[in-house]
């Protein structure tokens, strides 16, 4: 028998440091999110499509559409959602409520989180939650030009 | 195709979380001699050398193409390293398969490894796949967004946790019979739908795991397949594709989405009628409630009602109509730039009679099916699809 359990494992890590750049386009959607607290789309020259997060060029169409600036009205819908219920290294502490979320009548959805649900019991909160639910975009008083200057939440009746 | 292709030989290694017991070279090594004594060929043989792997920070080890090249078989060859996420091992096969109907070359070998395992934070690295302004920070990883188009799809086609339970209880079963497999447990429904809940309404154990490992596959011209084996397994068809979406989008759904690869990959392989004409699927399907939609995607299926019905008559299990995934899937074996050559090899396998225990009877014509990417905003996920079968076309 090999004496397995003799192997050896070498640790490492990566300490790594990054400055992404966001671009003339990502940077005005992080400008306007922070000094306007509104949400800012691009919008196809030929297909209609109103991208958002905003991008440069169509991917469809092939075409720039970086100029092409339509401001988004912050409500829309809840498309798919979970509830995360486990510590995944690095994120946020669970019990949490994740989504995808249509905008303003935009033609792509955009991740984030939905606040305002009491998650003491997943069994009761899943029931409340459902695909196509109404939702506000809320902005933070203290904006620092990052994701998280926003959240959503459901347009109670 | 310009010439015809064929599947001459498939090697594994044992999968499992750490391998501790080879380095990334070893195990490219152990893939591609097995694959080489399954084809009864040598290295001398090989004309050229395709390699894949998934994002480097799984391994920790930059650039792992100039380390493991000569493990590959490369030497004084030519080499490339493709990658496309999740379905890399499958356009890695795509390039081999390529390059042979092209005519620069004769017999071509594809190998992918991938140490998942060898990070204790593989989802940390996961969730630094993400465009850095426009998603990152959003707590976004393969088992968040799965579980969103799990919920979505749950609650607008009807099927129940119980669904999705089944069928992850028969891919842990077959994994069962299939010496290679990570996840070797025998779960009941029950034991699924009890398992703790990690991304409502995913589940421990419908979902795949970490793996380290490699895949080697061997492919060869129509004259050379036919004096390497007498079982060659015919690339009749193959497809690549790359579409960009996110979750919630209509496209999204089964029955709206359009396999464009799979149905190109029908077409050249003559396939009109998949319920009729394939024997055995291997598809990528990383979380059990994949293989639903699958039965509508892959032209199984008319709609969800249909599918929904399917999975409660065991329509993919190994004694249904269809076995999906005999080798128990991507459900119990992830090494993630490797995966979708592994579901390659699998349908090599069935169709060359080599799958002992896990061998579907008889096996003509044979599906396999990768699939690579986040389905975040500016990101596209990349899918492929092979028909192999007994007879060429």
């Amino acid at each position: 028998m090999e004496p397995r359990s003799e192997l050896i494992e070498m640790p490492g890590e990566w300490n790594l440091r990054w400055l992404y750049a966001a671009g003339e386009v990502g940077t005005r959607y992080i400008t306007e999110l922070r000094d306007h607290a509104r949400i800012m789309a691009t919008k196809c020259t030929e297909c209609d499509r109103i991208l958002v997060p905003p991008q440069t060029y169509c991917e469809r169409c092939f075409v720039s559409i970086k100029d092409n600036w339509v401001e988004l009205e912050p409500k829309g819908t809840l498309e798919v959602f979970t509830i995360v219920n486990t510590q995944f290294p690095g994120q946020r502490k669970p019990p949490f409520v994740l989504g995808y979320f249509r905008i303003g009548g935009a033609s792509a959805n955009i991740p984030h989180f939905l606040e305002g649900i009491d998650l003491s019991d997943i069994d009761k909160a899943k029931r409340e939650i459902h695909v196509g639910m109404p939702v506000r975009v809320v902005f933070r008083e203290k904006r620092e030009g990052r994701l998280s200057d926003f959240y959503l939440e459901p347009i109670k009746k | 195709m310009a010439r015809r292709v064929a599947v001459v030989g498939t090697g594994q290694t044992y999968f499992m979380t750490r391998r501790k017991d080879a380095s990334a070279p070893e195990l490219v090594y152990e893939a591609t001699t097995r694959a080489l004594q399954d084809a009864e060929l040598s290295v001398k043989d090989i004309d050229s050398v395709v390699f894949g792997i998934a994002p480097e920070a799984f391994m920790g080890v930059n650039c792992p193409d100039k380390w493991v090249s000569d493990g590959a078989g490369a030497l004084n060859k030519p080499f490339f390293r493709v990658h496309t996420g999740g379905a890399t091992g499958g356009s890695a096969v795509i390039a081999a398969v390529e390059q042979v109907a092209s005519g620069v070359a004769d017999v071509v070998m594809a190998v992918a490894m991938d140490r998942v395992g060898q990070t204790p934070v593989a989802q940390r690295v996961l969730g630094l796949i993400w465009d850095p302004i426009f998603a990152m920070g959003l707590s976004l990883n393969l088992i968040t967004v799965t579980a969103m188009l799990n919920a979505r799809m749950m609650e607008k086609y009807g099927y129940t946790e119980w669904h999705t339970a089944k069928l992850a209880s028969k891919n842990h079963k077959n994994a069962l019979n299939n010496p290679y497999a990570h996840l070797k447990v025998d779960v009941s429904v029950e034991d699924v739908l009890n398992s703790p809940v990690l991304s409502w309404p995913i589940k421990l154990l419908e979902v795949c795991p970490s793996s380290d490992g490699a895949c080697a596959v061997i492919v060869a011209t129509e004259e050379k397949a036919r004096k390497i084996t007498s079982t060659p397994a015919w690339v009749n068809g193959m497809a690549g594709y790359t579409y960009v979406t996110t979750p919630g989008n209509e496209d999204l759904d089964p029955e709206r989405y359009v396999s464009f690869d799979v149905r190109k990959a029908y077409r050249s392989a003559g396939i009109d009628n998949p319920r009729q004409q394939i024997d055995v699927c291997e598809p990528y399907m990383p979380f059990s409630f994949s293989e639903i939609g699958d039965y509508v995607q892959l032209g199984f299926a008319k709609d969800m009602k249909e599918a929904i019905k399917m999975v409660e008559d065991g329509f993919g299990e190994m004694s249904g109509e269809i076995p999906f995934a005999p080798s128990g899937g991507v459900l119990c074996t992830n090494p993630i730039g490797c995966t979708a050559m592994v579901r390659v090899a699998e349908a090599a396998i069935h169709i060359m009679g080599k799958g002992e225990k896990r061998q579907v009877p008889g096996a003509k014509v044979a599906l396999a099916t990768g699939r690579g990417g986040s389905m975040a905003p500016a990101s596209a996920t990349f899918s492929n699809a092979f028909i192999l079968a007994k007879e060429p076309r």
